[in-house]
């Protein structure tokens, strides 16, 4: 079901297998799973618990290693950079919203967006000036001075993608990103995913169980026990 | 200030009671510390004063072996002009010629065994002096003795009673002679409260057949203990001190010497031991604090963390935690000591005993009170240290979670 695509890859999976081995068990996560993402793909990752989309995500986002396999992002080959190296790849080029754990807890919203600029050297006006405009287009201006436990979880998540996109980065990864949120709130976040999509023409690649949320993928790749079973484009319903 | 500095703070408020547990730990390790120094600081220098005090001073003046023997004959000679020499010296505060010979005192027919000591009664009331703040009034004439508490209660001698002394004159003969006593002593010198007999120096000269001699010159001098050196070269360069023993107090004295050099090596262990103390509390907090974040630090790490940045992280934490305990124990140490200057230590009034505990070495009482202090360098190793022994603490935390990929930590 795969179509063919005219823009250059920004990912490229070919062949990957991810194994876990605890005590003498081992669980393969991955089964030589191939798979390109391109650039200004809304792609949603879909398809049952242990399925892979997870661990696909982590390879992605140079989270973690593949066990064999090629994994390029943004022409790097993951299996050829050290650990630094693929720090500075995250940091550089990728934003990331995760399903909890999102926040440095003791950091404001402002100063979360601004943690990730700091990272990357930009300086200390700079950074607070950027992440006051991030978070004012995201609607959190007023929340900037809040602390995580003072926001709600929609509110959370929402600093969060504030944070992933803050240093314009080519490929934003969100692992389950409304599995802790209503439905209201998870509608919003998806909303602002794709108006940021829109607008920015940022790429983003989400996991999901959630049909909602799919509904405004452009792009469904379904996992099925590590492998890729369907890769579709679609268009997007409306908002 | 820079998000890795702001973090370690804000961290160290997260669990409040845990904080306050580590820096409770990390400020009683500096209290220790303190106190400990406090302690040992007045205890040497109580001893020092002690050891340096009248019967020792900084520097003795002696005929060659009179120290290991102890013979009668073996005298300085012509001793007032040296002596007078001697106080000529700048850097000598006081000197003062002195007899000591053993004799037998009886009030009736049981002898007691005693050492006579020959002084200048006047010159030696002086601070320093063998007679400390004793009254002029108490001067006994010519004739007259003055003899130690102990000795006075222990051979049942009241004042009025006439002793006879019988010892060894310098030259061989017999030395006897009948004196009255006039006062009772009592000092901070065991030697003498115990079995001393005082006299006038010029009467102990006729009695022991010594005229113009003496056994000893006790010297003090301007520099103190620590200029002890220095005053005996320049004694070793006075006319006539050619062929004498010059000594130094460090000299007359080793191991007591070795005693209070070695005070310092106990001071440093139990240093250590409250380093390591110190060391315990903070790996706990650390080690639960950053065990329990394990998601969060990767989370960071997954932002794009380095990890020598995730280190520096958790070492911020540390530092920030040492430095703040180390403050408020080196405040509570500081004022503890000061009090306990103020006040004084007596170790008398330790235990359950009703009379004096006081030790006596050499023939020195040790039992006097302790007035602890502190110097400005002493709060140095306690900060450099505790401070360096949190940050020790922390680093296994911080490399064990720096070492993990970030989708490990976020997994725990």
């Amino acid at each position: 079901m795969t179509e063919p695509q005219d823009k250059s890859p920004l990912v490229v999976v070919d062949g990957a297998t991810k194994t876990f081995v605890t005590g003498r068990l081992e669980v393969q996560a991955l089964r030589g799973l191939s798979l390109e993402i391109h650039e200004g793909d809304f792609l949603a990752l879909v398809g049952p618990s242990g399925s892979g989309k997870t661990t696909l995500l982590n390879l992605i986002g140079a989270l973690d290693r593949p066990t064999s396999g090629v994994v390029e992002v943004l022409g790097h080959d993951l299996s050829k950079l050290n650990k630094g190296q693929r720090a500075k790849l995250r940091l550089d080029e990728l934003g990331f919203v995760f399903q909890a754990y999102n926040l440095v807890p003791v950091l404001t919203a402002a100063e979360n967006v601004e943690f990730v600029l700091e990272l990357q050297g930009v300086d200390a006006k700079a950074r607070r000036k950027r992440a006051l405009e991030v978070l004012a287009e995201l609607g959190l201006a007023e929340l900037a001075d809040r602390r995580p436990n003072e926001l709600s979880g929609g509110q959370q998540q929402r600093v969060a993608v504030a944070r992933a996109i803050a240093a314009r980065p080519k490929l934003v990864l969100a692992d389950e990103p409304t599995a802790n949120l209503d439905s209201e709130n998870a509608e919003q976040l998806m909303a602002l995913m794709r108006r940021l999509h829109e607008e920015h023409e940022v790429t983003f690649v989400f996991s999901t169980h959630d049909p909602r949320v799919v509904a405004h993928a452009t792009r469904v790749v379904t996992l099925v026990d590590g492998q890729v079973d369907s890769d579709v484009q679609k268009e997007r319903e409306a908002a | 200030m820079p998000s890795t500095l702001r973090i370690a703070v804000r961290n160290l408020g997260r669990n409040r009671r845990r904080t306050a547990l580590a820096l409770a730990a990390i400020a009683l390790a500096q209290i220790a510390v303190l106190a400990m120094d406090g302690l040992m600081n007045g205890w040497v220098e109580a001893s020092l004063e002690g050891m340096t005090g009248p019967m020792m001073g900084h520097a003795q003046i002696h005929a060659p072996g009179w120290r290991e023997e102890q013979a009668p004959d073996l005298v300085i000679e012509d001793v007032d002009a040296l002596l007078a020499r001697v106080r000529a010296v700048p850097t000598v505060r006081d000197a003062y010629a002195r007899i000591y010979s053993p004799a037998l005192a009886a009030r009736d027919v049981e002898g007691h065994a005693v050492v006579v000591a020959g002084v200048e009664m006047t010159a030696e009331r002086a601070d320093g002096g063998l007679l400390e703040g004793l009254d002029a009034s108490a001067i006994p004439d010519a004739h007259g003795a003055l003899i130690g508490a102990t000795l006075a209660r222990e051979a049942g001698i009241e004042v009025g009673d006439e002793i006879a002394l019988l010892g060894q004159g310098a030259d061989g003969s017999l030395a006897n002679d009948l004196v009255t006593v006039t006062g009772i002593l009592r000092t901070p010198l065991d030697l003498l409260n115990r079995r001393g007999v005082i006299l006038h120096l010029e009467t102990a000269q006729e009695i022991f057949a010594m005229e113009g001699r003496a056994h000893e010159i006790n010297v003090r001098g301007t520099g103190g203990v620590d200029g002890a050196d220095a005053l005996v070269a320049a004694l070793r360069r006075v006319d006539g001190a050619d062929g004498l023993e010059i000594l130094t107090w460090r000299e007359l004295a080793p191991e007591l010497s070795t005693m209070l050099e070695f005070s310092g090596v106990y001071g440093l262990v139990v240093l250590l031991i409250v380093f390591i103390a110190a060391a315990a509390g903070v790996a706990n907090t650390m080690l639960m604090a950053t065990f329990e974040r394990r998601r969060e630090l990767g989370m960071l790490l997954a932002l794009g963390t380095t990890p020598g940045r995730l280190v520096r992280v958790v070492l911020s934490e540390a530092v920030v935690l040492g430095i703040l305990g180390v403050a408020v124990g080196t405040i509570c140490g500081v004022a503890l000591v000061l009090y306990q200057g103020h006040a004084g230590i007596d170790p008398t009034t330790w235990g359950s005993h009703d009379e004096s505990i006081d030790v006596a070495v050499n023939g020195l009482n040790w039992g006097g009170t302790i007035y602890p202090y502190l110097r400005a360098v002493d709060v140095l190793p306690g900060f450099l240290g505790v401070t360096l022994v949190s940050v020790v603490a922390a680093l296994w935390p911080a490399v064990v979670t720096a070492r993990l990929e970030p989708v490990e930590a976020m997994r725990s």
